[in-house]
């Protein structure tokens, strides 16, 4: 198999990577930690919160039990600010039968009052996905202290109003300790109290473009909607507060913390697709409005006025994209969202559309031999095929290592949708195509073989090597 | 193309060396390093699919992500009752649908421990798989252990400033393990060619192409024929590369052992810089010449590359006189050579020196007292061997260093951007500039000599709005977290057992 997400680990660390003010100490072995690391930074390139215990050889023989305390301690001792750790362990801790949970209460009884929650994430037992679903449930203590003292003075203050579902609700108690920031924090002008709250799951740091956007829905919500948290950037008091959301928003990832969060804080969530395009983003706002008492009628209107104008300027490539053969893949947070857009508001013909947590690349590389697709949307592990098979390709998922932003554009909104139609343009237009003419490929080579005959998967040297000329 | 900042720009645009600050990879990285270079082949890692995922992205491949990594997946049932099954049905696969010359078998932390003989498995499936099977095999746990940089330390702090140091085996070195493999699965005995060489291709700094050929074009002046670049060579070549009468090689854990099984000699090439100049070069060829009993046509035409490029190399030299350059570095062991490099083979008058060290040099590297003192030693010798009347000032204040710079013409600080601030023309180091022939070093000097101009700097760099570490580039000093997850490995890893 040639996976194209990594394993439960690399996907808690993922998971937790947008946590400011929290580290991640990995009890595994260097090369989780390194290759986790390595996968996500472009999205993240100067904050790095993450440590390894460094399990070895003497480890495997007598536990490595003896390093988390030292972890720990360390952790305390360096971060400034750090107000969580979060220890995910991995394959090697689990099949050498490390009491992790032991050593942290141990470690925490002679060093009260920091927060530690631990993520078993065996590499073995589990997809990427498995591992983000696993370390967003670990979130839930987070909430649920602060949640209940929000839902007990909620009680006690008798301060009812109507929420956004017409259910009596009561509001927390303005000025006390914990929510004191809550009054001095503004939304387009309105006190935030007054205005819906939601919770964003399923994005982490390390998605391309995850900050960007974010932002981007910061500024259109602003003075309609307060996100409460956003997982891909935030804090941890951010996430205490996650219980005194209005509605939990789910892009593929996080619905079992979702379901969690209803049953234990009756709060509803939904499960929405990632709102690319024009249509992508006006469905997404529709869906909100729907749950929510919020009025983006506005933005709705800008969105139309904006897609006008991009289809202004991109006139000739939208009639070249239509109904073209493309292949995608993206994972539970993005496929389906890319998918519907390409559909929807471009009118391409999506003939593959693979999950990367559940698929293979090499079913990629088959389907996509015997597929009519002309281009495809992907990630940096897709790029070598893409290169061999002379596909243009668009990186818009995770992993991107071979790419960076380094301005404030977002993938979403009516700014998403010209940047993602102009990263296809430029990816087709940038192919280099028949240089060797029109029908070069009729063309015996001087090697005396046509080159498409090979066939075969592994890159090979040109022919003429073989046969020692280079030599 | 200019191969040497191609290499630059490539591997500069990736954030390794920020990484590097943070950790080190699994040595499983350092494998595919090494696969990558042959041809037609196809790496199986035998681990979970996480492995088989993040390696993909590893360090040492230029092109990367890595193409040919398959993985066998391991999951919970096999990690309890063996992977052997999925092992098989892996290695039939790539057989049949790929059809490489190769398949190596890289070995994980979780195949490690659950100890299957991968070797057995490969062995008894080898008559049904065209491929030649290559399993390679562990010597150390998920990387290599990190006593050696110390060790090696130790052993060079004491030797003189003129010995060429030739420690560090690097045992489990992922690369290490694969040419071991490579050794002891593929070669076979060869009918000894006495004028043939095998040169190792890893670790030439950049450009290493480009110096490859021109070495190999130089011994053929000579008489000399390269048999083999290794592992950069298909399975034939591989298994004939016994024929050589000599290894050139940069690692030597896998040289001795082929000289063990082969008998064939090598020369290690540990520390490039260590070979810099004329004399290296002269040693380096003669060496060889010596080696394979043709020193006198070896000598014929090192005397006259040597007279050949010499007019020009005078020249070249002449424009770096009565020129104040000041040379920074963190390197306390490299800096004899640092000097030599400099005041020796290209002529420049360090008027200044400035070591700027890395604060826990002496806790990360366990240095004692009387270990700093013999680095401080072998430098003082090396300033009064090469006649370097230079300045040392170590870690000095921000007056001193002030002080130092304003009595400087030229910087030579490599790429550190923390003293661009300074409005004086840097230079970069010619550190990963060390070159095997004599067109070469005459083309890195006239490059050198280029930069020594006294165009005015720019005065406007983004750069110099960030405060750069003064040791530890890129990291920045206002990165608090990146310094602590920095400390944090030291910690954990380098600092266990002392």
């Amino acid at each position: 198999m040639k996976p194209m997400s990594g394993c439960a680990l690399i996907g808690a660390a993922r998971a937790l990577s947008g946590i400011r003010d929290a580290v991640v100490l990995q009890h595994s072995v260097v090369g989780c930690h390194w290759g986790s690391l390595a996968a996500g930074m472009l999205q993240q390139p100067d904050n790095f919160r993450q440590a390894s215990t460094v399990i070895y050889e003497e480890n495997v023989i007598r536990g490595g039990m003896e390093l988390i305390p030292q972890g720990l301690t360390n952790i305390v001792q360096l971060y400034p600010e750090v107000n969580a750790i979060f220890v995910v362990s991995g394959c090697i801790p689990n099949m050498i039968g490390d009491d992790v949970e032991s050593a942290i209460a141990a470690w925490q009884e002679e060093n009260p009052g920091h927060r530690v929650l631990h993520i078993p994430a065996p590499g073995y037992a589990g997809h990427e996905g498995d591992g983000i679903e696993r370390a967003l449930l670990a979130l839930l203590p987070l909430m649920e202290e602060n949640t209940q003292a929000w839902h007990r003075k909620k009680t006690y203050s008798g301060g009812a109003a109507v929420d956004s579902y017409g259910n009596m609700v009561a509001k927390p108690a303005m000025g006390a300790g914990e929510h004191a920031d809550l009054t001095n924090r503004t939304c387009g002008g309105k006190e935030t109290e007054d205005v819906p709250k939601i919770n964003l799951l399923g994005l982490t740091a390390s998605d391309p473009y995850s900050i960007n956007d974010v932002k981007y829905l910061r500024q259109i919500f602003a003075g309609k909607l307060e996100i409460v948290c956003a997982l891909q950037q935030c804090a941890i008091e951010e996430i205490a507060r996650m219980g005194q959301a209005d509605l939990n928003i789910v892009f593929g990832r996080g619905v079992k913390l979702a379901e969690r969060m209803q049953k234990q804080f009756g709060m509803p969530y939904i499960c929405c697709d990632y709102p690319y395009g024009i249509q992508g983003m006006l469905t997404f706002l529709a869906q909100l409005e729907n749950k929510l008492s919020a009025d983006f009628s506005d933005i709705k209107m800008q969105l139309g006025n904006r897609a006008d104008s991009l289809v202004k300027n991109s006139a000739m490539y939208l009639t070249t994209l239509y109904q073209l053969p493309t292949a995608l893949v993206g994972d539970s947070a993005h496929l389906s969202g890319m998918q519907r857009f390409l559909q929807d508001e471009l009118g391409m013909e999506t003939v593959i559309a693979l999950d990367t947590d559940t698929e293979d690349q090499n079913r990629l590389e088959r389907e996509l031999r015997q597929s009519e697709a002309v281009l495809l949307l992907g990630s940096s592990y897709q790029a070598e095929l893409a290169d061999r098979l002379t596909l243009p390709m668009v990186r818009y998922v995770y992993p991107v290592v071979d790419e960076v932003c380094l301005t404030e554009q977002p993938m979403i909104g009516a700014e998403g949708t010209a940047y993602l139609l102009q990263q296809i343009v430029n990816a087709a237009m940038r192919v280099r195509y028949k240089t060797e003419g029109v029908f070069g490929g009729l063309r015996v080579t001087d090697c005396g073989y046509n080159q498409e005959e090979l066939h075969c998967d592994v890159q090979r040297e040109p022919q003429c090597r073989d046969k020692g000329e280079d030599e | 193309m200019n191969e040497f900042y191609n290499d630059m720009m490539l591997l500069g645009m990736k954030p390794f060396t920020l990484l590097h600050r943070l950790g080190v990879n699994g040595k499983q990285s350092g494998s595919l390093a090494a696969i990558q270079e042959i041809p037609h082949a196809v790496t199986v890692m035998y681990g979970p699919r996480g492995c088989g995922f993040h390696y993909r992205n590893t360090v040492r491949v230029r092109c990367g992500p890595v193409a040919n990594l398959e993985c066998a997946g391991l999951a919970d049932q096999d990690v309890i009752f063996g992977g052997e099954k999925k092992l098989r049905t892996v290695l039939q696969e790539i057989d049949r649908e790929k059809h490489p010359e190769m398949i190596f078998i890289l070995p994980t932390v979780v195949s490690d421990v659950i100890n299957d003989d991968i070797y057995g498995i490969a062995q008894d499936m080898q008559p049904d798989i065209r491929a030649k099977l290559v399993v390679v095999q562990s010597q150390a746990f998920s990387h290599m252990d990190k006593f050696n940089s110390r060790r090696n330390l130790k052993e060079l702090a004491g030797q003189n400033c003129r010995q060429k140091f030739s420690g560090a085996d690097y045992r489990g070195c992922g690369y290490v393990e694969v040419m071991n493999a490579l050794v002891e699965q593929v070669m076979e005995p060869q009918e000894r060619d006495p004028l043939a060489i095998n040169v190792e291709t890893f670790i030439w700094g950049y450009g290493g192409t480009k110096k490859l050929e021109r070495m190999k074009a130089l011994l053929a002046r000579m008489g000399i024929r390269v048999n083999a670049f290794l592992p950069a060579a298909g399975l034939e070549q591989i298994r004939q590369a016994p024929k050589a009468s000599l290894n050139l090689v940069r690692r030597k854990k896998w040289a001795l052992d082929m000289e063990e099984r082969f008998g064939t000699p090598f020369l290690h090439i540990s520390m490039m810089y260590q070979w810099h100049g004329l004399d290296g070069l002269r040693e380096l060829y003669e060496t060889m010449g010596e080696k394979l009993g043709v020193l006198p046509q070896v000598k014929a035409v090192l005397d006259a590359e040597e007279k050949r490029i010499k007019p020009k190399l005078e020249e070249i030299r002449s424009r770096f006189l009565n020129r104040r350059f000041c040379l920074i570095t963190n390197s306390f062991s490299a800096l004899p050579d640092i000097i030599k490099c400099y005041e020796h083979d290209y002529g420049i008058p360090l008027r200044h020196i400035l070591l700027i060290r890395n604060p826990n040099f002496r806790r990360d590297f366990a240095v004692d007292d009387a270990m700093m003192e013999r680095l401080y030693q072998r430098i003082r010798d090396a300033m009064e061997l090469y006649n370097c009347g230079a300045e040392l000032t170590v870690d000095p204040d921000e007056e001193g260093l002030q002080k130092v710079i304003a009595d400087s013409e030229f910087l030579i600080c490599g790429s550190h951007p923390r003293y661009a601030r300074f409005g004086k023309p840097m230079i970069p180091t010619f550190l990963d500039r060390d070159v095997f022939d004599y067109d070469s070093f005459v083309e890195v000097a006239a490059d050198f000599a280029e930069k020594v101009r006294e165009a005015a700097p720019p005065a406007h760099l983004l750069l110099n709005r960030m405060a750069y570490d003064p040791v530890f580039y890129p990291l920045r000093q206002d990165d608090v977290n990146t310094q602590a997850s920095k400390e944090m490995y030291s910690r954990m890893w380098r600092l266990r057992k002392r």
